[in-house]
């Protein structure tokens, strides 16, 4: 044998496959291990799926007490027909799995800050974040909670955990999904804790906004002074239709929140000497999410029987958050948007009602500042003297690199977020611990089971009122004619603005003096009009004894456009309300652009910019996919909010918060010689309000000539809506969908966000219900069915969902496959 | 004929490691180095033989 030859042979082959074996840097990110993820037998061809892939399966578990069939129809929609409850749940976690299973793992790694384990030290700071906020104390509270109190939650979500694990244990390494193998690492068995951290996260989504927003409104109102705050950031919201109508008289309240003597000088006026670094808040929630719904009683309608809508507003993904399931059991039997990593159906309907839900909005997060004795943060000064605090350890493993330990003070309030050893722009040196609504026992899980199987009025009633965050207007209506709104969960009872800015900790002035009980939160069942509507609006006026937090919180114009058209409707038939849930118009357009109109100064205009102006005003107020005219209106505005508040605002080296729209429009509806509008910067020159839109017109112009250019003027094109894979890969997901809408819009669809999932639901006897949302039923990017829905949603056309009995879903020409599931020895 | 049987094995167990999933990417190659030993060929041949077959 020829010696030299062999080795060097060998040596380069090595070399080949050491090489392909590791995870080599591509730019930013690291490629998956090239050998094993171009493997035929173990890499990503083995998750490619067959158009005509067949979905038949015969499954043994021994967790099962009987036998449960799972029809799938065409659209890959299981529909579970189990014996017993926990049967059917254990299915569930075993279906999510197997479509989602990825997502689920994604989904809760981020909201437990274990990014860094699988990504590297680039995901710390997000990682960080999520263990101080207390993402994972808030879950830890949840489990022992359920455990020691609720042995039939604690049984349900233990099946759905079995069912998840089931699952993956038969699962073999080359099938494990495609995103897996991308970033090299293997799925982990599911645990009871991750779908409580997965209901977290979504309290996070939907309240978690504070933990930047009080940061930003302190540092504001310290930059402006509390008084020109208040002119910019007001609370007055005089174009409110709010969701329980004005004039409703409410109940004297039970507990009157006391504002503390000081707090004036101490909260309000509290300025501090700013230190700024540059790193802002990673992964605030988007402004955006929120949602519509409403239900429209029989006297409105053309059959006699309500019908209800909903949409929710969240980041639109793929995988898409919802998964779309029918569960019957001899308990109940129920359809709709179910989200992996949890049982039951989330927003949906059954046999005899239907619900849904919409994001309260309100406040249920604050700061509180601490003084502690030391940079050991043993001790902090609270009502008169040093007291201990104890220490929770976060261990954040990060690939490639050693641990890192977060030792989080817990005070009195909560973690403390922000201290000597994390900080962000908006923190400003402070020590800061954080107190969330969502840090207390969640109860999450037992709504939506207790929802599922309601009957009526007053069951949905009690299915709520053990609901605790994030706060939601949940929408009702029966098929015995009864529509009702609620706005539920666990609200702070709070003076006027507490909570608003950083508080002062140092003892209980500040504290929460209580929670609203469940029967003052806003309600109204079967109102004269003939309609109950939420679109995450202030929930009440002013009459209402209790503050409902700022109101920058609280969109105003599509709750406008759905009342509007509502209070215009009759003879309603489900298609109406379909049409609706997507209609593109622009009720803040309407009123702001004669508002505009009344201070351009036309001749003062180069002839450009009157051509932009012209397409604004030849608009027909519809955000529709091919308009110009809704472009050159956002340009336009958006310029002229510039011009206005840019020398008030650009002044400060940290990021402020921007004045609401509202609150422009309001001023030029009212006041022509506003002071705001007079440029600071200019000393010698007062500016009014015509010479400050006229200017914001012409900085426009630029702009829309530059995308006239690029031929990006049309809605559809300037928006270039996507649904992004989870890990923002172009190649997995859907870019530039030709759809309108917008922020303000009825269908609030904007670049990455907007209806993830559309509901309308007639309540007649058979339930005749329709519905989609922008993705498929497949999480696997290889799968016909990963992307199958969105032409659909883009188009606003719907899917007539299969609600029917096992006899009948079995002979439904949809009905596609059959997964039976067996018990051993049956 | 050697040439043509080296080819067929070579594909044939790389195919084979591979379905067991437990067994890494890189097993073919061991596979292909015992091809090798026990049909020796010119060099050149050998490795167009392995490449054949295991493409």
């Amino acid at each position: 044998m020829r010696l030299l030859p062999l080795i060097a042979s060998a040596i380069v082959t090595t070399a080949l496959v050491f090489t392909l074996d590791i995870q080599l840097k591509l730019g930013n990110a690291k490629a998956p291990r090239l050998g094993y993820f171009l493997s035929p037998q173990h890499g990503f061809w083995k998750n490619a799926e067959k158009v005509n892939a067949n979905f038949d399966a015969s499954i043994v578990a021994n967790e099962l007490q009987g036998n449960v069939d799972v029809y799938v129809d065409d659209r890959l929609v299981p529909h579970i027909y189990a014996e017993y409850d926990q049967d059917a749940y254990f299915v569930q976690g075993y279906l999510h799995a197997k479509f989602r299973l990825w997502q689920m793992d994604f989904e809760t790694r981020v909201a437990s800050g274990r990014l860094s384990e699988i990504a590297g030290a680039d995901k710390l700071p997000i990682d960080r974040m999520f263990r101080r906020l207390g993402m994972v104390y808030g879950a830890e509270k949840t489990e022992v909670n359920i455990n020691e109190t609720n042995p039939n939650m604690k049984a349900t979500v233990d099946a759905y955990t079995a069912g998840v694990n089931a699952y993956i244990k038969q699962l073999d390494p080359s099938d494990i999904p495609f995103e897996f193998k991308l970033m090299n690492y293997a799925p982990e068995d599911w645990t009871p804790k991750k779908t409580y951290l997965f209901l977290m996260f979504m309290s996070y989504d939907l309240t978690g906004r504070s933990a930047s927003v009080d940061l930003q409104m302190t540092n504001t109102r310290d930059y402006l002074g509390y008084d020109l705050f208040d002119k910019l950031y007001t609370n007055n919201q005089d174009s409110l239709d709010p969701i329980i109508p004005k004039g409703t008289v409410y109940e004297k309240p039970s507990i009157v929140p006391v504002k503390p003597v000081n707090a004036d000088s101490a909260y309000l006026h509290k300025v501090n000497s700013l230190a700024f670094n540059t790193v802002e808040m990673p992964e605030a929630p988007d402004k955006n999410n929120g949602s519509n719904n409403w239900a429209v009683a029989g006297s409105k309608t053309k059959s006699g029987r309500p019908i209800l809508s909903s949409d929710p507003h969240l980041g639109l993904n793929l995988p898409s958050l919802w998964y779309e399931m029918q569960i019957t059991t001899p308990t109940h039997s129920t359809y709709g948007a179910s989200f992996p990593g949890s049982p039951a159906v989330i927003i949906g309907f059954n046999d005899s009602l239907a619900w849904g839900v919409t994001n309260a909005g309100r406040d249920v997060l604050d700061y509180y500042e601490i003084k502690f004795k030391d940079t050991t943060e043993n001790e902090y000064w609270f009502n008169g003297a040093w007291k201990a605090t104890s220490k929770r350890t976060e261990v954040i493993k990060v690939k490639d690199s050693l641990d890192v330990v977060e030792n989080i003070a817990m005070t009195h309030w909560g973690p403390t977020m922000f201290d000597a050893h994390y900080q962000n722009t908006q923190s400003n040196g402070r020590n800061l611990a954080v107190q969330w609504t969502a840090h207390r026992i969640s109860t999450g899980v037992e709504t939506f089971y207790l929802l599922n199987r309601a009957k009526n009025y007053d069951d949905y009633l009690h299915a709520i009122s053990l609901w605790t965050c994030p706060g939601q207007n949940f929408v009702l209506a029966t098929k015995s004619g009864d529509i009702a709104i609620k706005q539920q969960g666990s609200f702070v009872a709070r003076w006027e603005r507490q909570g608003d800015f950083i508080m002062p900790g140092e003892d209980t002035s500040f504290q929460w003096q209580g929670i609203i009980p469940g029967n003052e939160n806003p309600m109204i069942k079967n109102p004269e009009r003939g309609f109950v509507s939420s679109a995450n609006q202030k929930s009440t006026d002013i009459s209402y004894p209790y503050y409902l937090g700022a109101a920058s919180a609280f969109p105003l114009y599509r709750g406008i456009s759905v009342n509007m058209h509502l209070n215009k409707m009759s003879q309603i038939t489900a298609e109406d309300m379909q049409a609706l849930q997507t209609n593109n118009y622009n009720a803040f357009a309407a009123t702001a652009r004669p508002a505009l109109m009344k201070y351009i100064q036309v001749d003062k205009l180069s002839t450009d910019a009157k051509r932009m102006v012209n397409e604004m005003t030849n608009w027909d107020l519809y955000n529709n996919v091919n308009a110009k005219g809704i472009t050159c209106f956002k340009i336009i505005w958006d310029s002229v909010e510039q011009a206005v508040w840019g020398d008030e605002l650009g002044g400060s080296a940290i990021p402020l918060l921007k004045p609401e729209a509202y609150v422009l429009l309001d001023q030029m509806l009212k006041d022509t010689n506003w002071s705001i509008a007079d440029d600071i910067r200019t000393k010698n020159i007062v500016e009014d309000l015509k010479t400050q839109v006229t200017l914001g017109v012409e900085k426009a112009t630029e702009k829309l000539l530059s995308l006239e250019k690029e031929n990006k003027l049309e809605w559809s094109l300037f928006k270039a809506t996507r649904v992004m894979h989870l890990t923002k890969t172009p190649a997995l997901s859907r870019m530039n969908l030709p759809i309108g809408g917008g922020v303000n819009i009825i269908n609030a669809t904007t670049e990455n966000h907007g209806p993830s999932w559309r509901m309308v639901v007639h309540l007649t006897d058979e339930i005749e219900a329709y519905g989609l949302y922008p993705g498929g039923q497949s999480g696997n990017p290889g799968s016909p069915y990963y992307d199958t829905f969105v032409n659909y949603w883009a188009e606003g056309k719907y899917y007539r969902l299969l609600f029917l009995s096992k006899e009948k879903l079995k002979q439904s020409e949809r009905t596609k496959w059959h997964i039976q599931f067996q018990k051993i020895n049956s | 004929m050697k040439y043509i049987v080296s080819i067929f094995l070579s594909g044939l167990l790389t195919y084979a490691v591979g379905i067991y999933g437990n067994l890494p990417w890189w097993s073919f190659v061991i596979t292909n180095l015992l091809i090798a030993i026990a049909l020796p060929m010119k060099p050149a041949q050998s490795f167009v033989a392995g490449a054949l077959g295991v493409g």
